[in-house]
Order: structure tokens, then sequence, then C-alpha cells
């Protein structure tokens, strides 16, 4: 029997305001630090150097031109991009456009990365949202919920700072929600073409981030699945469907196979065969690809630690099981299968990946691909306690929206600074978003292009903050004098979130590897810069001084900085530096 | 309007101020404010911060996770190894936190202060010998061929081998089960090592060898040899072991409008003698 469906007028409408709302602090931020090097965005941005300047994938020449970096693969002598090329290869024509309209003929990497951030992950996270939202009309899921489900999606997610970035998750999820939204439709529909788009969107999320392939699979899965149960089990619709989405991943997938067959010599060989980071290649060649059995570590880092856990950022997120159980006992059995089916797999791909950590990382940012399914589940189990009128199911509902306005502002406040989590702070939220935000320390922003300082440079994505987390606190609640129950759960939320940061906040301690690298990102790394900059104490030690700090050669000397536990060693170098200082040396 | 609903909104205004003031709230320094507040007016890149690791220090918004801002600090268990203060060159210190007696640490003055703060002198009477690296000529000789020891060595001091522990240079040791600073003089095979040190100006040199506890004790080891001279004249010559506390004192008058002493280390088994120099130039 077919669903019931919520027709559109019955649905609301698509809540532009509050989806635009939601990208607004991406949207105005652009983190830029010369000093990090970031490597993953940038190696990205090299590979389309590569294509637009030299007509090659071959890096050697751009590397030349722009200077050294960590993730790269070397091939016979030759250097190349480590990453899936997706979103080198969309950065392609934004890129020759730059450098058509500069008057030099180059484009700086931060406008560059900046532009990328800009359309390639802030525009689709808002088309995505829209869609998102569809999906949820479809799941017959209130206003209220959806709302909320946008804004812990929009705002509240691990993916968000991925959005500011120019990292391939954000734009992979918003691929996989593009996929999913458009299969679900060919499925609705019977529709070829709709379903050629869920296979382009598809194939392009799986060049974009490899594991993603995973969740496109049960993309193709469910819209099968619904084919055959809308069509009353003709296998017609199911082959349409999955034809369809075959045709249409075709351009992405040749595109990929012929990046591979000309960079690695085979058209499914990838750049992490030939990882150049000996760390990292002893990573990839467990496994497959890097992928073992999920450990007991990566499941609690992945999951539950302050440092990377989904559902430390992301609370709330722990009933997208439920919600899954809920639509297989609502006629929408395929939804909740295929949904619970996807998140498990991908959490065990997660966790089972040998460099779980993920390296300077707000979450776990293997896991942001998935993450608007588990948004789906979530938000229909949401929508649940806030239906049921028996007790306590609404004050459950509230509290879990104080979850939502926890991830709100842990999440907003450190992509209003910086989001870039290292590897050595245990509770980043406070050890390095707080230390930041009360220090003024805001990244480049539209503000800062406008002459603005300081806090001023951030009121724009301060107050689009606050007003996502209001609007997540009241929305569907019409709080007047007269309605105890809605004052009483609008108050329930906001305990709620006030307790998680508090209750966190006790769990802090100050760690040496904390301190240590706070410090240096503030005297070495940060920028907008009013001050001088103090050199790099790392870049200072003997052998560093003439070639570039590798991050684990950094994250190695930055421990042995680190004072507390090594008493013996710090009095050493303090003995040394002073010794120093007055022979007059630097 | 009714009670519940009055609950409801008082709740509801509690709640718009909970969610800023908890956030407010673990930004807070809670514990090390008071001595952070103390140090930031009292201390200068001169003098050393020892923070006991039992107390319970955190970030505070104006000193960025750093309570103590630029100042030079270092972190020590009561329960463990401690430094020796009066081997190390600044002239104060500040102790912060339980378990640190600035006595037990070899400070003997001691001042109060507010905050938890134990502010302590160094009792140098002179000059320590490590502080003067960069004025020291080191050099190796065997059979008559004198071979100078050049810097850059990753301790600040000279290379003298070319193996690791060849060197002279300011270093931390555990020695006497305290934490001692002083210069890296472990003796080179077959070597005789001499250590030039200008004493213009200076009446008494109170210096001393020091064996690590690493060593200290260890049996059939020979003694290292020193001899000290003044302006090339030989005043005394002394076998230092790794005996006893492994200290060996080496205590010389300096005659007026001298201008250099000369400690001249050798032994017959370079292995295993992991020493140090330091003590004072007294004016």
């Amino acid at each position: 029997m077919r669903p019931l469906l919520l027709t559109s007028s019955a649905a609301g409408g698509r809540p532009w305001a509050l989806i635009l709302l939601l990208v607004l602090l991406p949207l105005w931020n652009h983190p830029y630090f010369e000093e990090l090097k970031s490597p993953n965005p940038l190696v990205r941005t090299y590979l389309t150097r590569a294509l637009v300047d030299h007509h090659t994938v071959v890096l050697d020449k751009v590397e030349a031109e722009h200077g050294w970096v960590m993730d790269r693969a070397v091939r016979e002598g030759h250097l190349y991009c480590d990453k899936a090329p997706g979103s080198s290869f969309l950065l392609v024509p934004v890129y020759a456009v730059m450098k058509a309209l500069s008057s030099s003929g180059k484009v700086e990497t931060q406008k560059l990365l900046a532009w990328g951030s800009v359309l390639l992950g802030v525009l689709p996270t808002f088309l995505a949202l829209a869609c998102l939202d569809s999906l949820l009309v479809l799941l017959m899921v209130t206003r209220a919920a959806r709302r909320v489900a946008l804004i812990a999606w929009g705002l509240g997610s691990v993916g968000v700072p991925f959005e500011l970035l120019f990292f391939g998750h954000q734009l992979a999820a918003c691929l996989v929600v593009f996929a999913l939204w458009a299969a679900v439709h060919a499925a609705r529909k019977s529709s070829f073409s709709w379903a050629m788009l869920a296979g382009f969107a598809g194939g392009w999320a799986a060049i974009t981030e490899y594991p993603t392939t995973l969740l496109i699979g049960m993309v193709g899965l469910l819209g099968a699945g619904m084919a055959w149960r809308d069509s009353g089990g003709a296998p017609r619709a199911v082959v349409r469907l999955l034809l369809g989405m075959l045709v249409g991943s075709l351009v992405p997938l040749g595109l990929g196979m012929a990046y591979h067959q000309a960079a690695f010599g085979g058209p499914l060989t990838t750049g992490y065969a030939f990882i150049e980071n000996p760390y990292f290649r002893s990573v990839h060649k467990k496994g497959l690809m890097g992928v073992s059995l999920p450990t007991l570590e990566g499941l609690g880092g992945t999951l539950f630690s302050p440092a990377r856990g989904l559902f430390y950022f992301q609370p709330y997120l722990l009933l997208w099981p439920v919600g899954c159980v809920l639509l297989m006992r609502s006629r929408r059995a395929v939804e909740g299968w295929v949904l619970l089916l996807a998140g498990l797999l991908y959490i065990s791909f997660a966790a089972g990946f040998g460099y779980w950590l993920g390296g300077w990382s707000l979450g776990p940012r293997h896991l942001v691909p998935a993450v608007p399914l588990f948004t789906l589940g979530f938000a229909v189990a949401l929508h649940t306690l806030e239906t049921t009128e028996k007790s306590p199911w609404p004050v459950l509902g509230a509290a879990v929206r104080g979850g939502v306005v926890w991830s709100v502002v842990v999440v907003g406040l450190a992509c209003a600074t910086h989001s870039g989590y290292p590897e050595e702070l245990m509770h980043p939220f406070f050890q390095m978003t707080l230390p930041l935000l009360t220090a003024g320390l805001f990244p480049y922003s539209v503000g800062t292009l406008l002459g603005w300082k300081g806090f001023a440079s951030a009121v724009v994505p301060l107050t689009a903050l606050v007003l996502s987390a209001l609007w997540a606190v009241f929305v569907g609640r019409a709080v007047t004098l007269g309605r105890a129950s809605s004052l009483g759960r609008s108050a329930v939320t906001l305990w709620t979130a006030a307790a998680l940061v508090l209750g966190m906040g006790l769990l802090v301690r100050a760690t040496p590897e904390a301190t240590h690298r706070l410090a240096w990102i503030i005297d070495t790394v940060w920028e907008p810069r009013e001050g001088p900059k103090r050199p790099d104490p790392v870049k200072q030690a003997p052998g560093f001084s003439s070639r570039p700090v590798r991050q684990d050669e950094r994250n190695h000397v930055g421990r042995h900085h680190a004072r507390i536990n090594e008493p013996a060693r710090a009095l050493e170098e303090y003995v040394r530096g002073v010794v120093a200082a007055e022979a007059g040396r630097p | 309007m009714d009670l519940r609903a009055l609950s409801g909104a008082v709740a509801l205004v509690g709640g718009l101020f909970a969610l800023p003031a908890s956030l407010w709230w673990s930004t807070t320094e809670r514990h090390s404010a008071a001595a952070a507040r103390v140090l930031r007016d009292l201390a200068t890149p001169s003098d050393l911060i020892i923070l006991s690791s039992r107390l319970s220090a955190r970030p505070d918004p104006g000193g960025l996770m750093r309570p103590f801002g630029a100042l030079a600090t270092v972190v020590v268990d009561p329960a463990g190894t401690l430094p020796d203060l009066s081997t190390f060159p600044q002239p104060r210190f500040f102790l912060v936190g339980e378990g640190l007696d600035p006595v037990a640490l070899g400070a003997p003055r001691r001042e109060l202060r507010e905050g938890g703060v134990v502010e302590a002198t160094a009792p140098h009477a002179g000059e320590l010998l490590v502080k003067r690296m960069e004025s020291l000529v080191v050099s190796v000789e065997k059979d008559g061929a004198v071979q100078p020891c050049r810097p850059p060595h990753a301790s600040g001091g000279v290379r003298c081998g070319k193996e690791g522990w060849q060197y002279v240079g300011p270093v931390v040791i555990k020695a006497r089960d305290r934490l001692v600073a002083c210069l890296w003089s472990h003796p080179v095979r077959d070597h005789t090592m001499h250590v030039d040190i200008p004493v213009t100006g200076v009446s008494r040199a109170a210096l001393w060898l020091q064996y690590a506890d690493d060593a200290r004790g260890e049996p059939g080891r020979p003694p290292i040899n020193v001899t000290t001279a003044v302006d090339g004249n030989t005043v005394e010559q002394k076998a230092c072991s790794n005996a006893g506390d492994g200290r060996c004192a080496l205590d010389t008058a300096i005659p007026t409008g001298a201008r250099t002493l000369r400690l001249s280390l050798s032994t017959t088994d370079a292995a295993r003698q992991l020493n140090c120099l330091g003590g004072e130039l007294i004016p």
C-alpha cells in the first residue's frame, strides 16, 4: 500500500528564510591561515590549477609555483592529488572564470578557497536543505520538527565546518541528499529522468568522497524498494529506476575513471595507493583501503568522544535508530530499514578506518556524508515525541530540542572562530573555541573585508547563530502568557542546553597539549593578525628551518614542547632559551 | 494567568539567561585566578614560575589557556623529582599550588604573596656557571694536539665529538634526587677536555662536578681526574668518583688579576661518565 503523503500546501511551503539564515554564517566567514597550509583543501585546488593552467593531472608545476603540500601521491617520480577528484573538477569553471577576470591572470589561494567554499560548500548546502525539507514532507514530519531538523543539519551538524573549508565531505553530503531526493521522486513518479539525476548526483558524490559509494548504493536500494512498493510489485519500475541511476552516473564515474587511469594507471586505482606520507601510507595499506572491522576505540572515538564524537556534537542523533524503527512500523519499512542500514554501514566504515581521528576536524569528518540520513531518522523520532500527547514524551521532545540548541551553539561558535580542532585537544570546544571567542579572535570574513575588527566583524554570524538557536526553541510553540505547556517546554529546551554546556564544561581538564597548541595558533597562525607574529617554536628547532614542517612532526615536537609531565625536558628547554636570549640569539 | 503559566514563564526567562550564563561560566578561571592576577603584575620573563601539578589550573579568558601569559612556567609533581632551584639561573621563582616548599627546593628565602603564590629568591652569591656558556672556550686534547669544540649543539653549547653525548652545554639532569641545571661535560674517550672560564673580576670559583643519578654508585667506573689551573698554573688535582652523592667540590680562590680558570677533565674509561659542571663564580 502506498504510504500517505502530505500535499505541498499542507506542508506549509519551503522555509526559505530559515534556510537563508542557516547558511549566513558559512557565507560570511572565510577562515584562512597561511601558516597551516591546510593540506586537504589545498591539494584539491592544486589539481584544479593543474587541469586549467597546465592541462594535466600532474601537480609538479603547480607545486613548484605555489609551494609544498603534504597530502599528495607520488607515482613514477611525479606528484598527484591523493584525494578523490570530484570537488577539484567542479572547481575548474570557478577557477577558470576567476582567472579570466583577474588582471594579472593569477588567482590567490585564499580567494580560490573562499569562492570554492561558497559555490561548492554553502550553495550546495542551501539547495540540499531545501531537498531535505522536501524529503521530510514526504515522511509526514510536522512543520515544527522539520524546522528543527533543518536547523540541526544546517547549523548544528559536524558537516558545517566543511562548508567553510573546501573539504569534500559536506559537498559529498549534499550530493547524497540530492541523489536521495531525486531517487525518491523517481520512485514516486516512475521517472527515468529523475533516476538519471539521482545517478548523476550519486556518481559525483562517489568521485568526491569515495566511501559515499556505500551511501549511494543504499540510495539505489531505497529507490528500488520504494519503486517496487509504490508500483505494487512491478519489476519494470525497479529496473527503470536502477537503469536510470546507472546511466546518470556514467558521466561522473567515467570522468573519475579517466582521471584514475591518467594519474594512477588504472580506472579503479586511486591516489591513496600512492600516498607519499609514510604514516598515511601505512594506514591505507591496512585492510581494504585503510578500512578494517570497526574497533572499540574507533567506535568510541567516532561516536562518543568530546574530541570527535558524532553524538557528543549532535546528541539528538541518538534518536536516529528510533526514528528508523518508527518508520518501519508505519508502512515505511523500506525507508526505515535503508536509513538504519546506511547509518550502521557508514558508522562501521568510519570506526573501522585506521585514521578515524581524521586530523584537524570538528567531529568525525568521515561520517559527514551520512549525517543527513541520520537527521531524517531523528526528525521522525522528534515528530513522534512532539505529537504524542501522553506524558512524558512531549517533555522529552523539548529536552531533545535542547540538544539541537547545544549543537547550534557548539558548532556555530566553532565555525565563527576556528573549527579545525587539532588532534591533541581532548575537549576542544572548551579548550579552544571559548578561549578564542572570549579573546575576540575571529577569522577573515565579509566583516573583515569591510574593515570591521574583532566582535564587530562577527556580529552577523553570531546574530544568525542566536536567531537559529531561538528558532529551534520556539518554532511550533505558541508562547503566550496563557500557554503554560508551551512556556514550560521552551524552558525545558533552554535549560537542557544550559545543562549540557555546564556538564560538559565540568569534564574539561587543562592539558599541556591544549595549552601549547592554542598558544601556537594564537601566536603564530592566527589571521587576520593585528600584533606581530611570533616565530613558530617548532621551526626554530634544529633541522626545521630550511624546509616545511610536516604535520606529524609538528604534533610530535608540539607534544615535547608541552611542559607538564616532562619537567626535565621543559626546564632544559627553558635554560637553553635563557642562555640563547642572553647571547642575543632569537 | 494561572500559577502553571507563571511558573513556565519564570522558567523560560531563566532559561534564556541560563544558556549564555553557562557558556560564560565555562570560560571562567575558578582556581588559579588569584595566582594569575598576582603573577601578571609581579613576574617578569626572567623569572620562573613553578606550578604544582596539584594545582587545578583551568583556562581563563584573559590568559587564553595560559593563565600566566607569556611567562615561563613549568609544572612539577610534588611527589616526583623536584628542581634544585639553587642551580637554576633565574633570580626569582614563584611557586603556585600545593606541596611546593621553596626550602625543600633549595631556595631558602621565602615570601608569601596573596593567591597562594610563594615567592622565592634564588640563593646565588655570584653568577652561575650554567649562564656562562657563551663565554667559555672548550677544547679536547690528545697527544698534544688540541681541537676546539665548536657550536652549534642543540643544547646551545658546543660539540666535542661525533657521538651525541660528546658536548658541553646547558642541561638539566637528575642528580641527588633533584633536577639540577648545569653544563654537560661528559669526557671524550682518550682525550682530555679543557673548559676555560674567564674569571676577570672573580675572587672565588665555587664549582662542582656532579654525576647524574643514572651513573651514581655504578661499580667499576674509574674516577674523572680534574685538574684546576689558573692562568696556566695548576692549583689542584682531584679524582672525582661516582661514589656517595656523586658531587665533587672544585673550590678555587682566584688571585686578583687572573684571567682564565681551566678545568681539565680526563679519565681512563669515558664510558658511562654521565656528569656535568655547575656552581658559581663569586666576585
